[in-house]
């Protein structure tokens, strides 16, 4: 038997603000043992948290790029657990009230896995376990995160890391995270539970804690799969309980069971009053968001015919997505920056952070010169090619690289080339007689093609309107 | 009214140790300030909105750094430190 995968995600992200959520220690990662503290985020009798307005915002943002409704009215609460990541033994966090509710991240089939909720909360410190001893460094103390809760709507290891995926492209092309996994800056929970296909209700459910990359979260998913099929099938009853991840092995082991469940003790912060947001402060956040990588996408397709493939390898890289829109503006098809972009300049830049950087020796505009060059019949496709990786290489122009000879005017004969294209496409050169302008692309199109793309785009465009006005 | 038996289940999430003559004691403290409360709740609030934008604003902090303290400083008061950590022993 076959049984369906439940899987809900609680995802915890660090926004990234200068300053910590309640005092102004820095945010920076790294730093020595408890060098980024004080008195309030070390939790030190009479100390108190002032909320810092940028966590707000940016998690207001990523509610509403998350398309949640955000909560005009919300408030901080106590979650109180003893442990010694936390200085207080309580976080700040939110309970019945959270600053955002609702909302969903569309996965590429098209499903919807929808978001709960998300509510703002400091970071707890670091633990390091040595010999009998813990060893304590609060400098993470206090970072301001977002829970973002999932529905149980996720069916598959793959659905799970395709919608983490989704968050950490869309948080980053918002601004309000980088969501490093390996630095902890992402991380999440998984819910799972399995039920037969079917079934309306749902199995009773495990959480596995803190997963920090999308490797260790399809590998505990289908471990605990496994695990629960093989209890389910021996008929036996899977215990509701928190479970721990090994990368090393690759299993996930009981941490706690029911009996030790989650007792929070939830209540009001008393020393933040509520936070109340205005309809035009909402509004004004909305309008301050940049294009994200899925509009984006539709834009490089529908408008500029980009092809989907290219276009979703370049949206998914906020840099690259600035880079090309330089690269090609005003030339006279973008598609060549943008296959350039997806071959040349990826097979040289290979690494998912590296393009995430996007640093390459060739700047937006030398790249441009060398486009119109070809499309100027200055250049061929290929020499363009071979250019673009000497600049890759030498970090020089295409002017300084290309020799005189390289540089000769093609000598081709336009007038004859759109001649012959009139003649051989008599229905498009028809067609734009009578009023349809989309139609000269076909023939500057078969200009192009005939002359192996060595013809100046312009100087086609004006011999082409020119002899078709003409009769 | 608190019972014995969620006395002892509070101090065990707390970590805290009561002994059976304590026990007594902090019981009737809790049901104290419960009924305290409960006497705040009875309060008739039933024309207050609580949600209403024109209550006091909260004031937020902009997200600008300010110097954090020495470690030596912030280390002060623990019970145990060593090589600039908070250092606690057995499992918390
Ligand atoms: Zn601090």
């Amino acid at each position: 038997m076959k049984w369906e995968t439940v899987i809900g995600l609680e995802t915890h992200v660090e926004l990234s603000t200068k300053s910590k959520i309640f005092c102004g220690c820095t945010t920076a990662f790294g730093g020595e043992p408890n060098t980024h503290c004080c008195p309030v985020c070390t939790g030190q009798p009479g100390s108190l948290p002032v909320l810092n307005r940028q966590a707000v915002e940016y998690a207001v943002k990523a509610g509403l790029v998350l398309n949640c409704r955000i909560n005009k009215y919300s408030r901080m609460d106590r979650k109180h657990y003893v442990y010694p990541d936390l200085p207080k033994a309580y976080q700040i966090s939110q309970y019945d009230r959270p600053l955002c509710t609702g909302g969903y991240v569309e996965l590429k089939n098209g499903r919807r896995i929808n978001i709960t909720r998300i509510h703002i909360e400091e970071d707890a410190g670091k633990l390091i376990h040595a010999g009998g001893k813990v060893l304590v460094d609060y400098n993470r103390g206090g970072v301001p995160l977002i829970e973002i809760v999932s529905e149980p709507d996720i069916r598959s290891a793959e659905e799970a890391v395709e919608y983490l995926e989704k968050l950490q492209l869309t948080l980053r092309a918002a601004g309000v995270s980088d969501c490093r996994m390996q630095e902890g800056s992402l991380r999440c929970d998984v819910n799972i539970s399995l039920r037969a296909p079917g079934a309306s209700s749902y199995g009773t459910r495990c959480e596995i804690k803190n997963l920090n990359s999308f490797v260790s979260v399809a590998s505990a998913i289908e471990h605990e799969y496994e695990r629960q099929r093989d209890i389910l099938e021996s008929g036996g009853v899977v215990e509701q309980e928190t479970r721990r991840y090994d990368a090393y092995s690759g299993e996930t082991s009981a941490m706690r069971g029911k009996e030790n469940a989650d007792d929070y003790r939830y209540f009001r912060e008393p020393d933040i009053i509520s936070i109340v947001l205005t309809d035009e402060e909402i509004e004004a956040l909305r309008a301050s968001l940049p294009e994200l990588p899925d509009a984006r996408k539709r834009r490089y397709v529908d408008v500029l015919g980009i092809p989907e493939a290219d276009a979703a390898m370049i949206a998914k890289y906020r840099r690259v997505s600035d880079y090309f829109e330089a690269a090609s503006y005003q030339t006279a098809s973008p598609r060549i920056a943008a296959t350039f972009i997806v071959t040349s300049m990826f097979s040289f830049i290979s690494t998912e952070a590296a393009r995430e950087e996007w640093l390459p020796p060739v700047s937006a505009e030398q790249l441009r010169e060398l486009i119109l060059l070809m499309e100027a019949g200055k250049i061929n496709r290929n020499v363009a090619k071979q250019t673009l990786s000497r600049m890759l290489e030498t970090g020089k122009s295409a002017a300084e690289l290309l020799s005189p000879e390289e540089l000769e005017p093609a000598g081709v004969d336009v007038d004859a080339l759109c001649r012959k294209a009139i003649a051989e496409n008599a229905a498009a050169a028809s067609d734009y007689r009578g009023g349809k302008e989309k139609a000269l692309k076909a023939l500057i199109g078969a200009v192009m093609k005939e002359s192996r793309g060595r013809a100046p785009a312009a100087e086609v465009e004006a011999s082409l309107k020119e002899l078709l006005s003409k009769t | 009214m608190v019972t014995h038996d969620e006395v002892r289940r509070i101090a065990a999430l707390a970590k805290l140790y009561v002994s059976e003559e304590q026990l007594e004691e902090i019981t009737g403290d809790l049901n104290g300030i419960i009924a305290f409360a409960d006497a705040v709740a009875s309060v008739d609030a039933s024309g207050y909105d609580v949600e209403a934008e024109d209550g006091p604003a909260i004031r937020l902090r902009p997200d600008v750094t300010a110097a954090s303290y020495e470690p030596e400083l912030i280390l002060k008061n623990a019970m145990e430190s060593g090589d600039g950590f908070f250092v606690v022993r057995g499992r918390g």
